[in-house]
């Protein structure tokens, strides 16, 4: 298990609560959040996973980055698993110009990869609401077939 | 008693009778003594039992009744030549029967025919009692019987011809009694009706094939002869004529209850037949098939959850594959700039140490590496951990990068194999639809078997109740008017006992005539003879019925050796086996179809009848060991009657393997007792819109 040193992280991540559409992706409610509904392929799961795949399609698309208005405190470090940890490393040392001197500054991965996973987010509610509610695992199912075959 | 009156089918010609399309021709029979037996065999459906019914139609008017008959919407006739009869067109139906005596000459040709002539285009069918069954109302059916006979008086060749339905059916009635056709024309699976005391008709034909109530009817015919002695030569003439009145009076009313005896009887049995049946479907579909339905169901429930267990198990590798691959997939340009990163950082020995700089400046100081080897002289170690500590971290971060760059890497080695992963998938996604076409396949299973269900439980056995409520009532009625009649019998009977008894005082006291006197004693004496020789001769025909049927049932049945011996009632003809040891086991039915044809040739070998026997489903439920014994009996049983055998193919060609035992034809055929054989083929002949006709054709087996 990778333990970071503590305190290393702040202790809560951000996401847009601003933006009505990714509060509720992020949130618990109840067919609103793909964490709360039957159908979704994110049912039962963390906001950690929401926030690795807004991370992985944000980096996808060259690592843009989406600032926001950090308002409140959303999502806790203590539950930071070891693929999200290697996402994050892996989306910021994938940039350029990046070397190993950024490890001394852990705010500045922590917001880069807020703002990446920002940018995913919306990515990612968008092919959310293109899901065949009968079979939602399918679309995600060909991304990945699409992207394996695309892939060198 | 000699055997005088022998009959034989010569031929018999069939158009258009069931499923005999077109005219056969005459298709002979056997008249070799030697070789007495005639085959017809063929496999089920194909028309062994019309062929049977065709020959009683012929002489009777009428298709022997089966066990489980019911009316049939197909009628006599051909149904291919009842649809396609065209307004204005004529077509005919017909049954011609041969028959020869001993000598081999033709003695009566019986032709029984059906008209059938379209006049108009309707289409509704409705039942006609001519060709009892259903046909368009435009089609009229009218039924002609010609009769041609060799005149018993005459050495003239020719045959006198009538088509005079009273005279006809005044000759056939003398020639085949209905009540004898049990003796000739025999269902196999009706054998065990002789053990059954109830049915009149086996106690008629006996009656009539033994001639006993010849005697009985002498007997009645002086006491009524005797009883007429006018009242004129008695002192006593008001009480003569009131007793001799009020005697009449109660033998009209004794012949009218035993008139009603058999027709009650008869009713009975059909309506308990009919119960029965209706109980039987009932049975077939409450326990049999609802519980092998229900079973299927059940087991196809449970298959169905299996397969749905499979589908949500693939699901969730599908699901599982997808979601813990994407997110890696989507960044696998990202992991692997990263690690190339990593391994250049390594290169450059930037990246953070795996041991922290607490551990590797103690190590230094006590000069020991970590597996306890001293490093007083191996400078290379030392510098090597000097190395490793200018890039070590004094945290835990140095593992925790260690660790990121392991998991990253592992990442991108295992994009090598992320076409697996689209394959596994595949595979997954083709094991899901597989199990969704079939539990498909199984709910529609469920479904056809829910509808069977549905419609057996909520129409037909609510159908087959109501009618066996009905039939419970009229069977009730029945009875008790069975038991009214011989409530009022018995009453007569001891009236009439008295009666007689007082009337015989009566003449004995008050005749003055002399010569009457003499003729009333007379006729009791002759009365009294004739009652003790009719007991006698009845007694002496049971015996010998009951001995012969006995040898011929023991050298026969299946399991004999478990009866000691048959017995026969006196008054009703039913014949019992009785078994040597004290259980009280039912016969079963090859012991029963084995002694009602026992019965049957004992009863045939002492009559003056030895008419041509036909056995419809002659092995029905018996072993193939008995088939054997039968057919190895028949040279000695049949001796010269005409013998002709409806088989399906079945039971006449298998041979039994595993026991060693061979087939009825290799059996019959090494007796050398087969005359004709012919073979029942069924083919297509037509097909009208959706329908299918076919026609049987007799082919002669070579």
């Amino acid at each position: 298990m990778i333990a970071l040193p503590l305190g290393w992280f702040a202790k809560n991540f951000f996401y847009d609560v601003e933006d009505e559409e990714v509060k509720n992706f992020y949130s618990k409610i109840e067919n609103k959040s793909p964490l709360n509904t039957k159908s979704s392929i994110f049912y039962g799961l963390r906001q950690w996973d929401i926030f690795r795949y807004s991370l992985a399609l944000g980096v996808q698309d060259g690592c843009k980055e989406l600032d926001f208005k950090r308002v409140a405190a959303n999502i806790p470090t203590d539950w930071l698993h070891d693929q999200d940890i290697v996402a994050m490393f892996g989306a910021i040392m994938s940039k350029e110009n990046v070397n190993l001197e950024i490890l001394q500054d852990p705010k500045k991965i922590q917001t880069t990869c807020e703002n990446i996973a920002n940018y995913g987010v919306r990515k990612l509610i968008e092919i959310n609401s293109q899901v065949d509610m009968g079979n939602p695992i399918k679309e995600y199912e060909s991304m990945l077939t699409k992207t394996i075959s695309q892939s060198k | 008693m000699s055997r005088q009156n022998v009959l034989r089918i010569k031929s018999i010609t069939i158009k258009n009778f069931r499923a005999y399309l077109g005219d056969s021709g005459p298709i002979l029979f056997s008249r070799d003594i030697n070789s007495p037996i005639t085959i017809f065999h063929g496999t089920n459906g194909l028309g062994k039992t019309s062929m049977f019914n065709a020959i009683h139609w012929g002489i009777y008017g009428e298709e022997k009744k089966s066990k489980d008959h019911k009316i049939k919407s197909e009628g006599l006739v051909n149904s291919y030549v009842v649809d396609t009869l065209e307004e204005g067109d004529n077509e005919e139906m017909f049954v011609k029967i041969q028959i020869e005596n001993q000598n081999n000459d033709l003695q009566y040709e019986i032709t029984r025919k059906i008209l059938l002539s379209k006049e108009g285009i309707g289409k509704e069918l409705v039942i006609n009692d001519t060709v009892g069954g259903k046909i368009p109302r435009s089609v009229v059916a009218n039924s002609e019987i010609t009769f041609a006979y060799k005149d018993p008086d005459s050495d003239d060749d020719e045959l006198i011809v009538t088509s005079n339905q009273f005279t006809v059916s005044a000759l056939l009635k003398k020639i085949f009694p209905k009540a004898t056709s049990n003796f000739f024309l025999l269902d196999g699976e009706l054998l065990d009706e002789f053990l059954n005391g109830n049915n009149v008709f086996v106690k008629k034909g006996i009656e009539d094939i033994s001639q006993l109530p010849l005697l009985q009817n002498c007997e009645k015919q002086i006491k009524s002869t005797s009883n007429k002695v006018g009242a004129s030569t008695t002192t006593n003439r008001t009480q003569y004529t009131l007793t001799q009145d009020r005697i009449a009076n109660r033998e009209t009313t004794k012949k009218q209850c035993e008139a009603n005896l058999p027709i009650v009887m008869n009713e009975i049995k059909e309506l308990d037949r009919s119960l029965q049946d209706g109980l039987k479907m009932i049975l077939k579909y409450d326990e049999e098939s609802v519980r092998k339905i229900q079973e299927q169901i059940e087991s196809n429930k449970i298959s169905l959850k299996i397969l749905e267990e499979n589908i949500r198990t693939n699901k969730k590798t599908v699901q599982r594959l997808v979601f813990d691959n994407l997110d890696k997939i989507v960044m696998k340009n990202a992991y692997q700039s990263a690690v190339t990163k990593y391994k250049q950082f390594q290169a450059e020995k930037k990246l953070p140490s795996k041991f922290s700089k607490d551990i590797l400046e103690q190590l230094l100081k006590e000069h020991e590496c970590v597996c306890g080897r001293n490093l007083n002289e191996d400078n290379e170690a030392v510098e090597k951990i000097q190395d490793m500590l200018s890039v070590s971290y004094d945290s835990t971060l140095g593992h925790s990068m260690n660790k990121i760059v392991d998991q990253t890497t592992d990442i991108v080695n295992d994009f090598e194999n992320d076409k697996e992963i689209v394959k596994e998938i595949e595979e997954c996604n083709e094991l899901i639809s597989k199990y969704r076409i079939k539990r498909q396949d199984l709910k529609n299973m469920n479904d056809d078997y829910e509808r069977e269900l549905d419609k057996v439980d909520s129409k037909k056995l609510e159908k087959i109740r109501e009618s066996n409520e009905k039939l419970s009532k009229k069977l009730k009625d029945a009875n008790n008017r069975k038991y009214e009649n011989d409530v009022i019998l018995d009453s007569v009977n001891e009236e009439l006992v008295k009666l007689n008894s007082e009337f015989d005082k009566i003449r004995r006291l008050t005749i003055k005539d002399e010569h009457a006197k003499n003729k009333i004693q007379l006729g009791e004496y002759v009365q009294k003879t004739l009652i003790k020789a009719y007991e006698q001769l009845r007694k002496e025909f049971v015996g010998i019925v009951k001995d012969k049927t006995e040898d011929l049932f023991m050298k026969t049945a299946p399991q004999a050796h478990v009866f000691q011996s048959i017995s026969i009632d006196e008054n009703t003809f039913a014949i019992e086996a009785n078994r040597s040891d004290d259980r009280d086991k039912e016969i079963s039915r090859g012991q029963a179809h084995v002694l009602g044809i026992s019965f049957i040739n004992a009863i045939r070998e002492i009559t003056t009848k030895n008419y041509f026997m036909i056995i419809d489903s002659p092995f029905n439920n018996v072993s193939q060991k008995e088939r054997i014994d039968i057919c190895n009996q028949i040279p000695t049983s049949h001796k010269n009657t005409q013998l002709t055998l409806l088989v399906t193919d079945a039971e006449y060609e298998a041979d039994i393997k595993k026991t060693n035992l061979p087939s009825v034809r290799s059996t019959l055929e090494k007796n050398n007792s087969i005359g004709c054989e012919y073979n029942l083929v069924q083919k297509p002949h037509a097909k009208i819109k959706s329908e299918e006709y076919f026609k049987t054709n007799v082919e002669e087996y070579n």
